[in-house]
């Protein structure tokens, strides 16, 4: 449950804040881009537990989504939104595009723009030089943001603990239950090493496919 | 002896840190790891090599329900 949480936020981040971090480095005029990119981390001086919330209040049976949906008529009755495992996928996406989203940015304005002069001189239409020059470069900004989304959601109790309810438990929940409710402490230590194991492998699996040691 | 004194003097610049690690990281690690082997006779916790805390997970299909994992009484 956890690892499919995890790899569910860590793809759509991926995917919401590449095209974002482009937009800024590349389509936002360079004076206006400090100001984009502190509005687009703003989130972050809130608290976690604050954003959560405020979260379950807009995904609410009375909240603001609902409420739109069903004035536009695309709903007759309200959906059970809050408190279900889409609450805290789109929390944990809310938080983590933020972060993806200042690693690849600060990857996208590193590079040159001779690089896509030479792909564009040289034949390649703007979808070839995005696919066999910029993504290629950038990839290790993606997959370090990647990487620290991966770490920080599977370890997260607090997201899924307001937002998810305890319809399903991640396995912070459940090491948390095994301490609060049980005093299970051996179960809690082995579900804190399969926890760190899968961080380790994770760890490994990026370490190899960026070869850190070649930087 | 200059390279033993530059040596040393890595060792001094590191040796906070490497403290540091070993304190709050490295030991309350291998003291969980530890405890992950253990099990629980009522309330009393019996040092040992049982697998049986690895095993708990998997029961019940997903440990995300309301599986044994969760809701297990000894």
């Amino acid at each position: 449950m956890s690892l499919e949480i995890t790899l569910t936020v860590t793809a759509v981040s991926v995917v919401l804040a590449y095209p974002l971090a482009w937009i800024i480095a590349f389509r936002v005029p360079q004076r206006w881009q400090r100001l984009v990119l502190l509005l687009t981390i703003l989130p972050f001086w809130t608290s976690y537990v604050v954003r959560s919330y405020a979260w379950l209040l807009v995904l609410a049976r009375e909240g603001i989504v609902n409420q739109t949906l069903i004035g536009m008529g695309l709903l007759s009755e309200p959906v059970t939104l809050a408190n279900t495992r889409f609450a805290t996928v789109t929390g944990f996406v809310h938080f983590f595009v933020m972060l993806l989203t200042v690693t690849i940015y600060a990857n996208l304005v590193q590079l040159s723009p001779s690089y896509r002069r030479a792909a564009m001189d040289l034949g390649a239409s703007a979808f070839q030089t995005f696919r066999h020059v910029i993504l290629p470069l950038t990839l290790p900004g993606v997959v370090t943001g990647a990487f620290l989304t991966f770490v920080l959601c599977i370890g997260d109790y607090v997201t899924p603990q307001i937002l998810g309810g305890n319809n399903e438990l991640t396995v912070p929940q459940l090491i948390m239950v095994q301490l609060g409710r049980r005093a299970d402490f051996p179960l809690a230590a082995a579900l804190a090493i399969v926890l760190m194991a899968i961080v380790t492998l994770a760890y490994l699996a990026s370490a190899r496919w960026l070869r850190l040691d070649r930087l | 002896m200059t390279i033993l004194r530059g040596d040393k003097r890595g060792w001094g610049f590191i040796a906070p840190a490497l403290l540091w690690t070993l304190a709050f990281f490295v030991v309350p690690f291998l003291v969980m790891g530890a405890m992950s082997f253990a099990t629980l006779e009522g309330r009393t916790l019996v040092w040992g090599l049982s697998l049986d805390n690895y095993a708990e997970p998997g029961k019940s299909g997903s440990c995300g329900g309301r599986s044994s994992c969760r809701l297990r009484s000894r």
